[in-house]
């Protein structure tokens, strides 16, 4: 019975934007679009306490039993609602810049979010390198093409690289030598990515899409196996 | 130093072994000399990124002429602090070129909610320069969580979405809304974003309202970006930090972007030496191996 | 060369944390002395904003800690990191969307009138948080499938606008390659680029096309071994791509370090 209802819920969810795709504008099905999109939009930001709650759960539990790294746990439990509530406080009392809520708001989100944020992805810089250097060998043909590839497209994105070719740009208009200025490294650059690395990409675009399709005709028509989809 | 001599690597096996935190130091110290050794640089600017600016300069020029209603541009401020570094000047450079030329925009994101305050932040520090005012020479709408569902209603009724601005103030008391009955008065919307935000605007908004889509992009996502490119659906792109600087040589100013390139030259001449260092030394490891292979038969 | 013995392990680890806690002392009295230094300048705003940039360097150099060895000052700082993330994430969403998207419409805000049908909303809205009972998470699914349907139901039109409107990307695949000029067929360099793209995206497509096998058909094979090579190429760029985005958000970084902190670049 449960599961009758969720193959019917699924598939009328669906039905309602494949038809109103399908079908002419004079059905007047398209009409409902914008009331529907406003009650759904409400709903689904009605789980947004969901994350919230798992965090707590997980955290919460750690502190009360004090078990190892409950002082992070308790950090973080802190952190969360600190911010929370100097958003709230901030956006219902239209807090003017200058004011004290807003100086504390600014200096969670200036001062603690952003630098925390911005330093652990940066952190990548360090690590891409290290990666290339210890792992990226030329061990096969395909392997020197890729190198190769990368080699050319980070010459022809920094002014050194680009510096080193600039001077053929002058043949540009010659009737014999023109094809000198295609041989620019910044020139090959972006042949290999429009060309190359964008025809490539388009390949994969499409095998993707028709994967795609497939895996929503199955979730629609609710023949997909898995835990959502199955009795409990 | 107990009487046993020390075991020797050969120096194919060393140049493949240094220490992580050597190469993290060299990285470190690249990146840093261009700020106290300032590198001038001057990029070639990519067609790509010329087609970009050539649409706002187009948007501005038809405005200009009066060619048909006012067209606005909307800010899709797709991104987070996490990819601030490319993303930020990508927009402060965009905002720099709408205020020049007079061209009215607005911002919003419908992903991530730190990027219409990021945003905000660098249209009022540049408003300054050109004497332009809030609420009539740009509005933020804000972050408007969508899914699919809200997002056709937004493409169909934008103020069926829309009813407060940034500030809260009843969008249609925000003087520039006056002009603007729909996503159709934007003739560009430029989407600046570390993820695949782009694509419900590709897949979705552009087929139903026909604006031009301008993508402002880091640089990893740029290559997905090519086939749009190429098909039209996207009509020009600033990748990375790299695209951001050229940018900001066509407005001939010399910004975040551009004073970055010269870190990034080093860095990347650092990352083509480590491969070639690590390269060589495994080809001659692979050639001493098969010398062995070849001697012990 | 010999393993270290634990004295030796242990002199080493006493000789890092004394280094972690003079950099510590350094970076602490820097800031202290500085946030005096500018409050004497310009008062409570010239403190509170050094006290801001301070607190944000020592952020950054915690992060950065990591890259030396895992530390309980990284870690603490990663768990600030997400509780902020999601507080703000959290406050945002309230006051972004739940308020003028739902409580004002069934309330009545600003000229609206009141509409009590918005309390509706709340029974599926409810719903999501029947995930946290394993129990009763059947009642989930249904707010759940009822979602995924909707995107399963536009993806159709997502995927057909996508590939085969005007500026679609089937309908682009197809480039000219010959061009007529003046009564006659030409092959310029255009067309060649427009035929190499062609041919990459056959080779590319060949590539992922398991229905047939690839050992007794040659063709099939040739192309799936050249679609490969050029998967390669675009694997290169995309390496080459990432290693300016990375290294972005490293000199971003330190631009706030030198130039916001210290203050000792242009």
């Amino acid at each position: 019975m449960r599961r009758n209802i969720i193959i019917i819920l699924t598939f009328v969810g669906g039905l309602y934007y494949f038809l109103e795709f399908v079908l002419p504008g004079e059905t007047g099905i398209s009409k409902l679009i914008v009331e529907i999109g406003k009650v759904t939009l409400a709903i689904g930001a009605c789980a947004f306490l969901l994350g919230v709650i798992n965090l707590l759960r997980l955290h919460g539990t750690r502190v009360v039993l004090r078990r190892s790294g409950w002082h992070n746990s308790a950090a973080l439990i802190v952190a969360l609602f600190v911010m929370l509530i100097v958003h709230l406080v901030r956006y219902y009392s239209h807090a003017a810049e200058g004011d004290a809520v807003w100086r504390i708001y600014n200096l969670l989100w200036d001062n603690m979010r952003v630098p925390l944020d911005s330093t652990i992805f940066s952190l990548l810089a360090f690590y891409i390198v290290s990666a290339a250097y210890r792992s990226f060998r030329i061990k096969s043909g395909e392997a020197a093409v890729m190198m190769a590839a990368a080699v050319v497209v980070m010459l022809g994105q920094i002014p050194t690289g680009q510096e080193v070719t600039l001077w053929l740009k002058g043949y540009e208009n010659d009737p014999g030598l023109w094809w000198l200025s295609r041989i620019r490294v910044d020139t090959i650059r972006e042949w290999l990515m429009q060309y190359w690395n964008g025809a490539a990409q388009r390949g994969i675009i499409f095998g993707a899409a028709i994967g795609g399709l497939a895996m929503s005709l199955r979730i629609w028509l609710s023949l997909e196996r898995g835990s959502f989809f199955d009795r409990q | 130093m107990n009487g046993e001599a020390p075991s020797r690597m050969a120096w194919y096996d060393r140049l493949q072994k240094i220490d992580p935190r050597i190469i993290y130091l060299v990285v470190f110290v690249l990146v840093s000399i261009p700020f106290f050794v300032p590198i001038p640089v001057k990029m070639e600017v990519s067609p790509v990124v010329k087609k970009l600016y050539d649409k706002v300069e187009q948007i501005a020029e038809d405005n200009k002429r009066k060619k048909g209603p006012e067209k606005f541009v909307l800010l899709a401020m797709d991104w987070s602090p996490s990819v601030k570094a490319e993303n930020q000047p990508q927009t402060a450079a965009m905002i720099e070129h709408l205020f020049r030329r007079g061209v009215r925009f607005a911002i919003m994101s419908h992903l991530l909610p730190e990027g219409p305050m990021m945003a905000e932040r660098i249209a009022e520090h540049i408003a300054k320069k050109y004497n332009k005012r809030y609420g009539v020479d740009w509005v933020n709408f804000g972050f408007r969580q969508m899914r699919f569902a809200d997002y056709m209603a937004f493409v169909r009724d934008m103020y069926a979405i829309i009813s407060k601005d940034y500030r809260g103030t009843p969008i249609r008391d925000v003087p520039m809304m006056k002009n603007i009955r729909g996503l159709r008065d934007f003739a560009l919307v430029f989407d600046v974003t570390g993820s695949g935000a782009y694509a419900d605007w590709v897949y979705y908004a552009q087929p139903e309202a026909h604006f031009d889509i301008g993508v402002g992009v880091t640089a990893i996502i740029g290559p997905s970006i090519r086939p749009l490119i190429d098909a039209g659906q996207v009509v020009g792109m600033m990748e990375g930090l790299s695209g951001a600087a050229q940018y900001e040589q066509l407005l001939n100013i010399r910004g975040q972007a551009s004073r970055g390139m010269g870190s990034q030259n080093l860095a990347h001449l650092w990352v083509i030496v480590a491969l070639i260092l690590g390269n060589i030394g495994y080809i001659a490891s692979r050639r001493r191996e098969k010398k062995l292979k070849k001697e012990l038969k | 060369m010999p393993a270290p013995t634990e004295l030796e392990k242990k002199e080493r680890m006493s000789a890092e944390k004394l280094v972690f806690l003079i950099i510590a002392v350094l970076v602490v009295v820097y800031i202290a002395g500085d946030c005096i230094l500018y409050s004497l300048r310009q008062g409570f705003d010239g403190f509170w904003e050094r006290l801001g940039v301070g607190i944000g360097a020592i952020c950054t150099i915690g992060i950065y800690s990591f890259l030396y060895r895992e530390n309980p000052i990284y870690r603490f700082l990663e768990h600030i990191l997400v509780g902020l993330s999601v507080g703000y994430g959290t406050g945002v969403v309230w006051t972004e969307v739940i308020q003028p998207q739902w409580l004002d419409r069934m309330f009545g805000a600003e000229g609206q009138p009141a509409n009590y049908l918005w309390l509706l909303v709340l029974i599926p809205g409810i719903m999501w948080y029947f995930q946290l009972s394993r129990r009763h998470v059947w009642i989930s699914r249904f707010v759940i499938m009822f979602f995924m349907g909707t995107g399963a139901g536009g993806a159709f039109r997502g995927t057909f606008q996508f590939f085969f409107s005007e500026r679609g990307q089937v309908i682009q695949t197809f480039k000219p390659i010959l061009t007529e000029s003046a009564g006659s067929l030409h092959f310029t360099w255009l067309n060649f680029s427009n035929l190499v793209f062609i041919v990459v995206v056959l080779c590319v497509l060949s590539y992922f096309f398991f229905t047939f096998r690839h050992e007794t058909n040659p063709v099939l094979r040739g192309s799936s071994r050249l679609g490969r090579y050029f998967l390669m190429v675009c694997f290169g760029t995309i390496f080459g791509t990432t290693i300016q985005g990375r290294m972005s958000l490293f000199i971003d970084r330190l631009v706030f370090l030198y130039h916001d902190w210290l203050g000792i670049s242009g």
